[in-house]
């Protein structure tokens, strides 16, 4: 199993190799973006493989060409050099190491109930040519939401393809795999507003550790069991730091569409919430952009975020031209239950997993006023930014619970902690950056207190 | 002492308390299955696992590839279960009249897999 593995991951994140350099150049960041971005490549080609017709494997073969192909030129007008400081690289072993501890959960955990009726029924769908059409035509398979996107269950596909049989132990680990390298990703980035000053710098790490440690924590047993949550939720969160806190630039700008590109093809909830923090990085840069003396360049920090959400939309083109309805749910309310119940369930049981709203809310209120010197000094966007994007993540997922058909107790009891994972790794993150302010607020000049200390 | 003014003072708490929400989020980090609670829930979902591989074991044997099935087993979880097994290999459908196998399981106490057995019938 663990060749199978291996030759899995080589296969998903090989292809991706160039195109990454031609994104982020040679940077530390460039190992965690790998199998990240080769789920976009299967992505991609289960898209075509919906749209057009034609098999996975000869999609994904094709289109993993086209793209190194058409990362060449990019690639050698920008070059390839090595921006790899010994801070850069410790932070990287840091990130892979702490996302490897919580993976011996996999020695005992079991595939979880979704896996088995989502991501790999629908991988099982992918393996055969016209047959994920079919389904989408088919109410036997209404259960499994086949219009749900397909990064994770395209990605064991290849696998299984390679392999020539649907091994459910690999597609565990490979769903693992990409959870564990969304997690560090999101260490790595959260580290990165350590910045490299010397004084401070040596705190990125073990916050690193951390921020990688409690998106495993807040996920639970869905790290590990097959379900796709983690992926969604700490890509989500990436796109966050690296594009609306971090010091804007041209590789943050890059880690934020590639993984919300990442997070929208996961997920639906990851789609709505792409959507709005690409919004909000376009909005964000074009602010920053209007204010700036420079004449804004034709790939502005505007048009690129926006123009990368435009792929967002290939997956649910494709299955709405096959029939496909995107918000189609099962339906088995007994009962009616009336918008006003629905909100106040649903806001009772998002509330309580939002326990450290509060205090977070506080401290990034006492940051904001006392320190706020400090946050521009290290030219960190407005933690409002963050705010912002947590209150729609919220709003939205709220409003597709209160809109849904399915009993809300029922649903609210089976998901809630999952679907929640995204605003709590905002909060995580967001008391990453506070330390980091704190640790840069200025001292106050010394002074003699003790008047008579020298007698 | 004397250095540390009210304004250091604050920098402090507030870098204490944001720390320890980072270490409240990291301590959750340790394996589930590493608790009673979380050891049993593996143990179920492995058994049940490997009752549904057993069953689609007899399912390949019993069908042939191609067929197309209907499941008309009652509960959620065997009609999902049934039909993810059957997919890609066998064509299901929801209408019984046109397939040319029904699917449902039944516990039988000489039942080889873990007390379940698959019933096919001719449609």
């Amino acid at each position: 199993m663990a060749g199978a593995l291996l030759r899995s991951l080589l296969v998903l994140g090989g292809p991706a190799v160039v195109p990454v350099l031609a994104l982020v150049g040679g940077r530390p960041v460039a190992v965690l973006l790998l199998l990240p971005v080769g789920g976009l490549l299967a992505t991609a080609a289960a898209t075509m493989s919906v749209l057009v017709g034609g098999g996975l494997g000869p999609w994904y073969a094709v289109l993993a060409l086209a793209a190194n192909l058409a990362a060449v030129v990019p690639l050698q007008r920008r070059g390839v050099p090595l921006r790899a400081s010994r801070r850069d690289v410790l932070l990287l072993l840091v990130v892979i190491g702490a996302a490897g501890y919580p993976l011996l959960a996999l020695r005992s955990s079991a595939f979880g109930y979704d896996a088995r009726s989502i991501w790999w029924l629908h991988a099982r769908l992918l393996t055969s040519s016209g047959g994920y059409v079919a389904a989408l035509h088919n109410p036997a398979y209404d259960f499994s939401h086949p219009t749900y996107p397909p990064l994770l269950p395209a990605s064991v596909a290849v696998a299984w393809l390679l392999h020539g049989e649907s091994s459910y132990r690999l597609a565990q680990l490979i769903v693992t795999a990409f959870n564990a390298s969304a997690a560090a990703l999101l260490g790595w980035t959260v580290g990165q507003v350590y910045g490299s000053r010397r004084d401070r710098s040596w705190a990125a790490l073990p916050v690193a550790a951390l921020v990688v440690l409690a998106a495993f924590g807040i996920a639970g047993g869905s790290a590990t069991n097959g379900y796709a949550d983690l992926f969604t939720a700490a890509t989500t969160a990436t796109a966050v730091v690296a594009g609306l806190v971090l010091p804007r630039g041209r590789t943050a700008l890059a880690v934020a569409v590639l993984c919300a590109e990442c997070a929208g093809s996961t997920k639906n909830e990851g789609l709505v919430n792409a959507a709005l923090v690409l919004a909000l990085v376009a909005l964000r840069y074009a602010r920053a952009d209007a204010r700036s003396a420079v004449t804004p360049r034709r790939w502005s920090g505007l048009t690129f975020p926006l123009i990368c959400a435009v792929p967002l939309a290939g997956w649910p083109l494709a299955v709405s031209l096959h029939g496909g309805r995107l918000m189609e749910v099962t339906t088995d309310a007994a009962v009616p239950q009336s918008t006003g119940y629905r909100l106040l369930t649903t806001a009772a049981a998002i509330a309580g997993q939002l326990h450290l709203l509060p205090v977070v809310a506080v401290l990034s209120l006492v940051t904001a006023l006392l320190w706020w010197p400090a946050r521009r000094r290290l030219r960190l966007g407005s933690s409002g930014w963050l705010w912002l994007s947590f209150a729609l993540g919220v709003a939205a997922l709220s409003g597709i619970y209160v809109a849904g058909p399915v009993e809300i107790r029922f649903w609210l009891a089976t998901s809630v902690g999952r679907t929640t994972i995204y605003p709590r790794l905002l909060l995580i993150c967001e008391a990453a950056t506070i330390v980091r302010i704190a640790l840069s607020a200025p001292l106050p000049p010394a002074r003699d207190v003790a008047p008579f200390a020298h007698g | 002492m004397s250095r540390l003014g009210p304004g250091r003072l604050l920098a402090v708490a507030v870098t204490v308390v944001a720390v320890a929400i980072l270490l409240l989020g990291a301590s959750s980090a340790v394996p589930a299955t590493r608790t009673l609670a979380g050891a049993e829930a593996a143990r179920r979902h492995h058994a049940a696992n490997a009752r549904f591989s057993c069953i689609e074991a007899q399912l390949r044997s019993a069908v042939p590839a191609g067929a197309s099935v209907a499941v008309v087993a009652g509960g959620v979880t065997w009609r999902q279960r049934l039909t993810e097994l059957a997919t890609p290999g066998l064509s299901v459908t929801t209408d019984p009249r046109k397939a040319d196998y029904l699917l449902d399981v039944a516990t039988r106490r000489t039942g080889k897999c873990d007390g379940y057995v698959l019933l096919v019938v001719p449609g």
